[in-house]
C-alpha cells in the first residue's frame, strides 16, 4: 500500500503550482508569452517586433497535500516509527479533496515571433506566429480511493465507491498564428473614447501522444453487514502513441503525428479608463482527433466476492483468469485541450510614463486575474483561480511585482516575477512557488517559467 | 500603496500558522466475506468412502475350528444378518442410488463357487419376501485365499430405521481334510449415495462429540497485525456467522480448547446453537430460520487458543420441539451459511 501512496507522493512532491502561469500574467514585459492566455496581449511590450528564444514553463502540482507531508511521511518511514506517529499521514489524509488531482506539465516555446505591421508609423495590425510542444500529464482520483486503503471498506458499508485513478496522457504540438487590432469605440454612456483590442489566435494541433482515462471506474460495493464486495470495471482506455516501433520512422511526423486537430483562442482588450486596462479571453478551445496507431481499450466486468465456496474445490479457487475480460480494438477519437475562461485586469498608479513616441508604462500597477477551467482534466481545472498582484516597472529595463492568489489546483499560492532588459535583450523569470518560504505545509505545487527575448 | 503592503504583510501572517500534530491512529475496519456455502440432503454424499465391516466366522457355515474336517459340496441358506447401524432420529429416508462395494477375501480354505446371493432386508427374517428391499445374485466364484470385491447398484428403496445384509445361497465345494482357524473378513463401501428424501422422528438427538490433537500454530501474526497495541480484553472484531435454515433439524456446535486436559477457551461463548426451519402439519418446512451469530474476536481468546494442546469438538442435530409426526428434509431444503469477518485495526502505515 505504501508504494501506492509513494507514486502519488513522488508526482506531488517534484513540487509545481498551478496549471496556468499566473505570475507571469502579472508581468507585462512578457506579454508575448502572455497571448497565449489572451490573444489580444501580442504587440504590446515591443514597437516592432520580439523574438522569444526557447522560453518554457514547468509545471506541477496537486490538490491536496504540500511537498512538506510527503516530506515528514517518507522521513517517518525512513525513522521506521511507530503507530504515535501518525501526524504526516493524517495531515494527507484530511487534505484530500473529492476530487483530487495532481498535474504536470511543460509548455516549451520553439518559436515565437511577434511584430507590429505599421501604416503611416502607425500600428495597424499586430501579428504572431509560435510553435510549441505541449507535454501534459495528470490523473484525478477520487478521496474514496485512500480511504479505502487506510479506513476499510467497512466505512463506505452499503455505498458504491469509484477507486479508479484516472489518468490522463497529452502531448502535442502547437502551430499557430495570432493577429490583434486595435480601434477605438465610442459609447455614449462614456465620455472618452474606448480603445477595443480584439485578438484571436488560430491553432494547428499536432498530437503525438495520449492517454484518455475520463470514461473509466471502478466501481466497490460493499453490501450491508458486508454480506458481498461488489467490484465493477467499466474501462475505457483510449490510447495513442504509446507503441515505440512507430517512432523509428520521423517522415512527416512533425506536421503529421498521430493525430490533427484545430483550436482558437480568443480574446479582448478593453482600455476602459485611462489608467485602466481589462481582458476577457476563452482559451484552449479546441481538440485534438487520434487516427494513427490509436486504440480503445474496454472492459465492462462485474464480480461479486460472497466468500469462498466450500461447495466448490478448494483448487478452484484461484481460477479467476477469466474476471478480467478487456477488449482492445483501432479507433479513432478526439480529446480536448481543456477551455479555459480568464478575466484580467490592469491598473496604473500614478502617472503614465512615455518610452519614446508609441509606448508608455505605469511605474506602480495592480494586476488581477480571474481564471475558470470547465473541467478537471490536465491542465483544466473546475476550481476557480482568483489572483491580486503588483508590479514595479522601470521603463522596459526592469519590471518585478509579487503576487498573491487562491483557488486552482493548488488552493493557495504567493508568486513573483521579474523581467530584465538591456537594450533589445532580455530576460525574465516568474514563479507561484514562493507560498512554501513562507509555510512550507501549505504549498500543494510549483512552477517556473524563463524566458529570454530580443525585442525592437 | 500602504493599504497593499498591509494585504501582503497580512497574507504572509496567514500562512505563518503552525502545524497541527495530530497523531491519532487511523482505524481501518474492513468487512470481508471468508467462506460461504450450503448444507444439503445431496452433502450426505460426504457418506461416500464410509465403511462397514463383518466377519463370516466357519460357525455360520457350520464348521468346527481349529478341527480337520472333510465334506462334499453344500450350500448355506444364509449368512447374516450384517446389521447397518442406523440412528434412531430416523424414520426413514428414500434413496435414489446408492452403489456398494462388497470386498470379500476368501482366508477359509474351501472354495466359494458362482451363484450367491446378497439380499438387503428392512428386518431380519429371511423367510419373508416382503422384507427385501434388493438382492443380486453374483456369478463369481471365489476360490480358497483369493478375494473379489462385488459392485452393487441400489435404486429407489425407502429404508426405514433397520437395515440388514444377508449372503444368501452361498455354495461351497467339496473339501477334504481342512481347518478353518480365521474368520472371513467382509467390507461393504458405500462408493456413491444419492438419496430422495429424509425423514427424522419429532424430539429426537444425534450427537457427535471427539477430542482431538489441536495445534493453531502461531497466532500473534493476527493479534498483533498493524502494530495492533490493543488490550488483551478489547474486541479487535468479529466473526459473524449468518445462517439461512431450511432445514427441519436443530442444530448445535461448540469447540473447546484443552490444556494439559483442562478446558481454557472456546470458540463460541455458548454453543452455536441454530433453529430449525418451520415445517406444516405434515412435517414438510415451509420457512427459513435467518439468524447472525457473532464470535468477538479478542487478543486474549487467540492467546489461550495459541496455548492448547487439544480440542473437543461436539456437534450435535435434534428435533426438538417439532410436533408434527416426522420432518421432512428434501433434496431443495438447505442451510445456507456465510462468514463474514469485521475486522477493526489500528493502521500503521508505517508497516504496511
Amino acid at each position: 500500500m505504501k508504494y501506492c501512496l509513494s507514486i502519488l507522493s513522488v508526482l506531488g512532491v517534484l513540487l509545481t503550482h498551478a496549471q496556468i502561469n499566473v505570475s507571469g500574467l502579472h508581468n507585462s514585459e512578457s506579454d508575448l508569452e502572455n497571448s497565449f492566455y489572451n490573444a489580444s496581449m501580442i504587440g504590446q511590450e515591443y514597437r516592432t517586433m520580439k523574438i522569444s528564444l526557447l522560453p518554457l514553463y514547468f509545471h506541477i502540482g496537486n490538490n491536496f497535500t504540500s511537498a512538506a507531508d510527503i516530506y515528514d511521511y517518507y522521513r517517518d518511514l525512513d525513522k521506521g516509527l511507530d503507530a504515535n506517529s501518525m501526524s504526516s499521514i493524517n495531515r494527507i489524509m484530511k487534505g484530500l479533496k473529492n476530487k483530487n488531482q495532481i498535474y504536470a506539465g511543460l509548455d516549451l516555446t520553439l518559436v515565437n515571433i511577434g511584430f507590429n505591421l505599421k501604416v503611416k508609423k502607425k500600428k495597424f495590425l499586430e501579428l504572431n506566429f509560435a510553435a510549441r510542444e505541449h507535454l501534459q500529464a495528470g490523473m484525478v482520483f477520487n478521496k474514496e480511493l485512500l480511504y479505502l486503503m487506510y479506513k476499510g471498506n467497512a466505512y463506505y458499508e452499503d455505498q458504491t465507491i469509484d477507486i479508479l485513478p484516472k489518468v490522463n496522457v497529452l502531448q502535442c504540438g502547437d502551430f499557430s498564428v495570432a493577429a490583434a487590432k486595435e480601434f477605438s469605440l465610442k459609447l455614449p454612456f462614456l465620455k472618452n473614447l474606448l480603445s477595443v483590442k480584439p485578438g484571436i489566435r488560430l491553432r494547428y494541433l499536432v498530437g503525438t501522444a495520449n492517454l484518455n482515462m475520463q470514461n473509466s471506474s471502478l466501481s466497490i460495493y460493499t453490501a450491508p453487514e458486508g454480506r458481498y464486495i461488489e467490484a465493477t470495471l467499466n474501462g475505457d482506455v483510449k490510447a495513442c502513441g504509446f507503441d515505440p516501433d512507430q517512432y523509428k520512422s520521423v517522415d512527416g511526423a512533425l506536421f503529421k503525428g498521430n493525430g490533427q486537430g484545430f483550436g482558437v483562442d480568443l480574446g479582448v482588450t478593453v482600455k476602459m479608463l485611462d489608467k485602466l486596462e481589462v481582458g476577457l479571453a476563452l482559451f484552449d478551445n479546441g481538440s485534438i482527433t487520434f487516427k494513427d496507431n490509436a486504440y480503445q481499450i474496454t472492459s465492462n466486468e462485474t464480480v461479486r466476492w460472497e466468500g469462498y465456496d466450500f461447495n466448490q474445490p478448494i483448487d478452484t479457487l484461484f481460477e479467476q483468469s477469466d474476471l478480467l475480460e478487456l477488449d482492445s480494438a483501432k479507433t479513432s477519437y478526439a480529446v480536448p485541450i481543456g477551455s479555459k475562461l480568464m478575466l484580467s485586469g490592469r491598473y496604473g498608479l500614478g502617472k503614465e510614463k512615455k518610452i519614446g513616441k508609441s509606448q508608455s508604462y505605469y511605474a506602480h500597477t495592480i494586476s488581477f486575474l480571474y481564471i475558470q477551467g470547465f473541467r478537471n482534466y490536465l491542465n483544466t481545472t473546475t476550481s476557480p483561480l482568483v489572483s491580486l498582484g503588483y508590479s514595479y516597472q522601470y521603463r522596459h529595463a526592469f519590471n518585478f511585482g509579487i503576487n498573491a492568489g487562491v483557488g486552482g489546483l493548488t488552493r493557495s499560492f504567493l508568486g513573483a516575477h521579474m523581467h530584465l532588459g538591456l537594450g533589445p535583450v532580455k530576460f525574465g523569470f516568474a514563479t507561484n512557488s514562493l507560498g512554501a518560504i513562507v509555510n512550507r505545509y501549505a504549498s500543494k505545487g510549483m512552477d517556473l517559467q524563463i524566458y529570454t527575448a530580443l525585442s525592437f | 500603496m500602504r493599504n497593499l503592503f498591509i494585504f501582503f504583510i497580512l497574507f504572509l501572517l496567514s500562512a505563518c500558522g503552525k502545524r497541527i500534530v495530530d497523531n491519532t491512529p487511523l482505524e481501518s475496519n474492513w468487512l470481508l466475506p471468508l467462506v460461504k456455502g450450503n448444507i444439503s440432503l445431496n452433502d450426505l454424499s460426504r457418506l461416500e468412502g464410509t465403511t462397514f465391516d463383518y466377519v463370516i466366522t466357519p460357525a455360520q457355515i457350520n464348521q468346527p475350528t481349529n478341527t480337520p474336517v472333510s465334506s462334499p459340496a453344500f450350500t448355506v441358506d444364509f449368512i447374516g444378518p450384517f446389521t447397518v447401524p442406523t440412528q434412531d432420529i430416523i424414520k426413514y429416508l428414500k434413496v435414489d442410488s446408492i452403489e456398494l462395494g462388497i470386498h470379500l477375501k476368501n482366508i477359509f480354505p474351501v472354495n466359494i463357487q458362482s451363484g450367491f446371493t446378497v439380499t438387503l432386508r428392512s428386518s431380519d427374517n429371511t423367510a419373508s419376501s416382503s422384507n427385501v428391499l434388493f438382492s443380486k445374485t453374483f456369478s463369481n466364484a471365489i476360490a480358497a485365499q483369493s478375494q473379489d470385491s462385488l459392485p452393487l447398484s441400489i435404486h429407489n428403496v425407502t429404508i426405514a430405521d433397520s437395515l440388514y445384509f444377508y449372503i444368501e445361497n452361498l455354495n461351497i465345494d467339496a473339501f477334504n481334510q481342512v481347518v478353518f482357524n480365521e474368520n472371513v473378513p467382509v467390507q461393504f463401501t458405500i462408493d456413491k449415495v444419492r438419496l430422495n428424501e429424509l425423514a427424522f422422528f419429532p424430539n429426537k438427538n444425534f450427537s457427535i462429540s471427539d477430542t482431538v490433537e489441536f495445534s493453531s500454530g502461531d497466532l500473534s501474526s493476527i493479534y498483533d497485525a498493524g502494530g495492533n497495541t490493543l488490550a488483551d480484553s478489547a474486541v479487535s472484531g468479529f466473526l459473524n456467522l449468518f445462517t439461512d435454515n431450511g432445514l427441519p433439524v436443530n442444530l448445535r456446535m461448540q469447540m473447546t480448547f484443552l490444556k494439559n486436559n483442562l478446558p481454557v477457551d472456546s470458540v463460541f461463548e455458548n454453543s452455536f446453537i441454530l433453529n430449525g426451519a418451520g415445517v406444516d402439519a405434515a412435517g414438510i418446512p415451509n420457512s427459513i430460520d435467518a439468524k447472525k451469530n457473532s464470535v468477538a474476536i479478542r487478543k486474549v481468546k487467540l492467546k489461550n487458543i495459541e496455548s492448547c494442546d487439544r480440542m473437543i469438538y461436539s456437534f450435535s442435530i435434534n428435533t426438538d420441539g417439532y410436533t408434527s409426526p416426522q420432518v421432512i428434509m428434501g433434496k431443495q431444503n438447505k442451510l445456507a451459511l456465510q462468514i463474514v469477518s469485521d475486522i477493526a485495526l489500528m493502521l500503521n502505515p508505517f508497516q504496511l
